[in-house]
């Protein structure tokens, strides 16, 4: 992939020339790589529209005018910090639901404000995974 | 050399950012724009959601300049976004068709290339067969595959930066390329 890529120095690139100039399977192998290679080549750049500068900067411009809790909400951290809160809430309630003294009560569906949207959860833990430098764990910042 | 100090530039000009400086964001989007709308486009292969994306990616990265650490190269961090955000998109194929995105922009990205020459009918449907066929090659990869060989191949990405951008082990993106190009290569085989 390397030589292919014509990433590798003079004197590695010369060792492999060598090698497949002797070995008709390497070379076959090379042959190969090469014509994926050329092929995907043919697939050129698209051309960019014209107004999509405008329309990020128009983006950018909207979420500056919303109001304070809304461009909080669009923080990266924000929807981990919810979902943390979710998490704290159920934890916290965790030891009522334990108890011996009630028989469980099995509901398909959970009471309003309790309900957990494990893949919001997930999605939010994603995002704040994403925004974190790369190197460091997400963990860390908290 | 000249690779390692043009990442710097963007690392600085993402802290000049940082201090509120939006000409060098303007730099920074005019650089990058090109290579995350084509990584977006060859990725869900729809020019409208990719542009869509691309933006979403720039949105991203202004709003969260005031956090940002140049821990590693800038443009890792930017594909690390890139590649959330399409994968996400691609898992949630509800929003849109791709294959029928697909035949038309194919057919008109050829009839943009061949503009300003006069190919035969002949050449222009086989040229619009083959780039039909490697686009087709492509989408056909599991997403993380598609993510790398595009990062590695039209980004020009080193392993440990793809690496970084899919949060995995450059031995795992080593792998990854691997069995995309061997994948490849056995459905392009025939183009050679």
């Amino acid at each position: 992939m390397d030589y292919c890529a014509g990433k590798l120095d003079a004197i590695r690139s010369a060792e492999w020339e060598a090698h497949f100039r002797q070995c008709a399977a390497c070379r076959e192998r090379l042959d190969a790589h090469r014509a994926v290679w050329e092929a995907l080549d043919e697939w050129k750049p698209v051309e960019i529209s014209p107004d999509f500068d405008a329309k990020l900067y128009g983006r950018i411009a909207a979420e500056a005018t919303q109001p304070w809790w809304r461009q909080f909400l669009a923080k990266p951290l924000a929807p981990a910090l919810a979902a943390a809160a979710v998490l704290a809430l159920v934890v916290a309630r965790a030891p009522e639901m334990r108890s011996t003294d009630a028989r469980p009560q099995i509901s398909t569906t959970a009471p309003p404000g309790e309900r957990i949207d494990l893949q919001q959860v997930q999605q939010a833990l994603d995002d704040m995974d994403m925004l974190t430098p790369v190197g460091q764990s997400s963990s860390s910042r908290l | 050399m000249e690779a390692v100090a043009a990442l710097e530039r963007d690392a600085e000009l993402m802290l000049r950012v940082r201090e509120g400086d939006d000409t060098s964001f303007a730099l920074l989007l005019k650089k990058h724009r090109g290579p995350v709308v084509n990584f977006m486009h060859r990725m869900v292969q729809n020019r409208a959601i990719a542009e869509e994306l691309a933006q979403e990616v720039f949105l991203r990265v202004y709003r969260s300049r005031a956090t940002y650490q140049p821990a590693a190269k800038f443009t890792t961090w930017l594909f690390r976004i890139a590649a959330h955000l399409a994968l996400n998109a691609i898992r949630d194929r509800k929003k849109w068709n791709g294959q029928e995105s697909l035949d038309r922009e194919v057919t008109e990205g050829i009839a943009r290339q061949m503009a300003d020459r006069q190919p035969s009918i002949e050449q222009r449907l086989l040229r619009e067969a083959r780039a039909r066929e490697i686009r087709r090659a492509i989408e056909a990869l599991p997403e993380k595959q598609r993510a790398a060989v595009l990062m590695h191949k039209y980004e020009g990405l080193e392993y440990s930066q793809i690496a970084g951008a899919l949060r995995c082990s450059e031995s795992a993106v080593k792998s990854l390329l691997f069995r995309a190009y061997e994948a490849l290569r056995l459905r392009l085989a025939h183009m050679a």
